[in-house]
């Protein structure tokens, strides 16, 4: 009895440790892949790829981490990864890859064959994130940040916080391929392009005079797997309305008047069938709640004005909204591409239509019948109901 | 004589059932059903339940006796002999391939430079171990690992919630009533592993008249169990990869498991739940390699002596590193299970139970 017990204790000890030490790599062995670029190569059949290495190294304020950028031109992935290996003295570890970045030319070909081994080769988690790169991709890796951030992290950390904003699609390669394996709805992913220091709406200060920063406001749509049109602004913000991807956002509006802003808490799509001139369309209903936190109006002076100017910003604030939104179905229509997913929502409502319609969906599209209804509710107005200054 | 008590019954019932089932359940369901895979997966386990119902009441019968004992008392012993000869071929390929898979899963996943010499030896070293000291032995072992292999799956698809992809639910019967229904066939297999494991299993089972209808429920809820863990699995497959992706993915629980993340900082916790995992993978061996040594010492009259079960251990290994690999292998397990052991088991415990009915019938 002693002796199975003996037994029993080491097959539990030994559990645990089946693997052994097969395959592995000392921490300081590894390279730390953070961020993936990909670009057309020269020669035909070839892609670039920029390998972001994270480098940590000691300094006066602890460890810091620096980038390393290696660029080489290869017909895959995998050729690449062996390429980039024969140049640094570490083994290039996806598993941290936070971020692919694909060049606008690039996309263009089609972006399957560039993340064949991403969605095949396990070491690269459905977590990261995927972007376009207006230009090349190269060119935004290799960008020095103002802020001394690795490029892939900053862009990983702009993605995850613009959840709060919700300015541009959030696309990690999970979602992608199910996108991809889902009918009547095209995949949308983030542009993200480089702001120069000065002229623009957006400026800072720059020592070298060279490029900083990076932004993301629009998106790009695909026809399949092929990079189709660039989004504005205001499409993309539609577009986001209508996939219900829409958590939090600012929205700041001038109705000629008043000028209005506050942040939108809340938003929610709903979706039906209708019925118009014997037709079968799509009805959209957004519903959302906001705070509103400016409000510029000389003529704001009593409690009786103010709800009347809820009213009037509940009232703007959905046109906004509903703008947006015809932007984007209008977009969709002109390029017959329906990145908002309405053939998906025939899907979901009524298969047998979809069926019917999804042989030639790309001609009908044009002329499917779309009816748009936003509804804002202001939840609050703040600490007070007046300007400063009104009773003088 | 080693004896259960009811409590180790349905854990061991469960755990065997249970398997690694959860690995290939995802694929297997959204080919054959889309959507509505999830739907199909307690309908089907629930399928195979006359059949462990057919074996306890054999139990009842012939107490303290395997299926292969019985069938030497109903049939003669020629007959048995041939069935013990099928059963032990089909134990043995069988659980050769699963062997493989422990290997090829880790390979494929979280240890792509591990060699198979290596996660088949350990396994089998393991398994033999467990199988030569006895079932009480593995009962303690499923008590163990079976909390731990569920409460791994549960943590793996509640950390999948922020990966849902809501719409994917719907049209849920895009593909109609049938599918669910032909997809519930397919799950049918899966229960009836864990009826041939019972075939032997049912010798150490509590004999008590009052434990009858204890057993009974055991045996319902394992089942019940098994499929409403798997049930969750694959809607949560579902969910999160959408149909098609679902359909692709050949370890779609593991990919599942790699995109946990916790507060945005610890990742790969696939890596850990794969130790666990691989217990189930030992408990699904296991069992089959009791049912090998049940019916090689039926057949040959062998003793109870280790050297049987080391001889047993190096076939296993030979087959494993010798057999189909990669997606053969798997194809060949969906073979296996499908075409040879499903028709083996239910035709032999029916057509026993039939024969013993037939019997007891005419006598009175």
């Amino acid at each position: 009895m002693r002796i199975k017990r003996l037994l029993i204790l080491i097959i539990a000890i030994l559990s645990p440790v089946l693997g052994g030490c097969a395959g592995k790599s000392e921490i300081d062995e590894l390279g730390y892949v953070m961020g993936i670029g990909i670009d057309l190569g020269q020669k035909p059949g070839y892609y670039s790829y920029t390998y972001q290495f994270a480098e940590p190294q000691t300094g006066e304020g602890g460890v810091q981490i620096q980038p390393l950028n290696i660029t080489v031109e290869a017909r895959s992935s995998r050729e690449a990864r062996m390429m980039v290996s024969q140049i640094i003295n570490r083994n290039p570890f996806i598993g941290t890859t936070r971020v692919i970045v694909i060049g606008e030319e690039a996309a263009k070909t089609g972006i399957e064959p560039i993340i064949e081994a991403a969605h095949r080769y396990y070491e690269f988690r459905r977590t990261l994130y995927l972007v376009i790169a207006k230009g090349k991709a190269e060119d935004l890796l290799n960008l020095e940040l103002k802020t001394g951030n690795l490029v892939s992290l900053h862009i990983a950390e702009i993605i995850e916080q613009s959840r709060e904003v919700s300015r541009v699609p959030i696309t990690r390669l999970g979602h992608f391929l199910t996108v991809r394996g889902t009918e009547g709805k095209e995949p949308l992913i983030a542009l993200i392009e480089v702001i120069e220091p000065e002229g623009g709406i957006i400026r800072y200060q720059s020592d070298s005079g060279e490029p900083e920063n990076l932004r993301m406001s629009k998106s790009v749509g695909f026809k399949e797997d092929r990079l189709k049109l660039v989004l504005t602004e205001q499409e993309t913000e539609g577009a986001l309305y209508l996939l219900n991807e829409v958590e939090q956002k600012i929205l700041a509006v001038n109705d000629g008047e008043r000028f209005y802003a506050g942040t939108m808490l809340k938003s929610s799509t709903k979706t039906k069938l209708i019925s118009q001139d014997g037709r079968i369309g799509v009805e959209y209903t957004i519903k959302a709640t906001m705070d509103l936190e400016e409000i510029r109006d000389e003529q704001f002076k009593s409690y009786q004005d103010t709800l009347e100017l809820i009213k009037r910003a509940e009232a703007v604030c959905a046109k906004v909204i509903e703008e947006s939104c015809q932007k984007a179905i209008q977009r969709a229509k002109a390029e017959q591409i329906d990145f908002v997913g309405l053939g998906r929502t025939i899907q979901i409502k009524n298969n047998a239509l979809w069926q019917e319609l999804k042989q030639d969906w790309e001609s009908r599209l044009p002329g499917f019948p779309v009816i748009i209804k936003a509804e804002v509710k202001v939840r609050n107005i703040g600490t007070s109901y007046q300007s400063p200054g009104t009773n003088r | 004589m080693q004896r259960l008590s009811v409590h180790q019954f349905f854990m061991v019932l469960t755990a065997v059932i249970l398997g690694t089932t959860f690995f290939p359940i995802i694929q297997d369901l959204a080919r054959g059903a889309g959507r509505a895979g999830w739907l199909a997966v307690l309908p089907g386990m629930l399928i195979g339940l006359p059949v462990f119902l057919l074996l306890l009441n054999l139990a009842q019968h012939y107490p303290g006796r395997t299926l292969l004992e019985i069938t030497r008392l109903v049939t003669g012993k020629w007959l048995s002999k041939g069935i013990g000869l099928v059963l032990s071929a089909i134990s043995i390929y069988f659980s050769s391939l699963l062997l493989m898979q422990i290997a090829e899963s880790w390979e494929r996943t979280v240890q792509p430079l591990g060699t198979a010499y290596l996660h088949i030896g350990m396994s089998l070293v393991l398994i033999v171990i467990l199988c030569w000291i006895g079932i009480e032995v593995f009962a303690r072992f499923t008590e163990v690992v079976l909390p731990l292999v569920v409460l791994s799956l549960i943590i793996t698809l509640a950390m999948s919630l922020p990966r849902f992809e809501w719409d994917q639910l719907h049209p849920l019967m895009e593909r109609g009533w049938m599918s669910i229904v032909r997809s519930s066939i397919q799950v049918v297999p899966y229960s009836l592993e864990g009826a041939l494991f019972l075939t032997g299993l049912m010798a150490f089972i509590p004999r008590e008249k009052k434990e009858r209808r204890r057993l009974r429920n055991s045996t319902i809820l394992a089942l019940a169990s098994v499929g409403v863990v798997n049930t969750g699995v694959v809607y949560t497959g579902i969910m999160v990869f959408g149909p098609v992706e679902a359909e692709r993915l050949n370890y779609g629980l593991l990919v599942l498991a790699s995109e946990v993340e916790f507060a945005h900082t610890i990742t790969g916790v696939e890596s850990l739940f794969m130790i666990i995992w691989l217990g189930a993978n030992i408990i699904k061996v296991a069992s089959f390699f009791f049912i090998s040594i049940w019916s090689l010492q039926n057949v040959f009259g062998l003793k109870n002596s280790f050297r049987w079960y080391l001889a047993l251990g190096i076939i296993y290994l030979v087959i494993a590193l010798n057999g189909p690999q990669h997606a053969m292998m798997s194809q060949e397990i969906a073979f296996v299970d499908n075409y040879v052991l499903t028709p083996f088991a239910l035709g032999w415990i029916v057509l026993i139970w039939g024969i013993d009915f037939l019997k007891r019938k005419w006598a009175k």
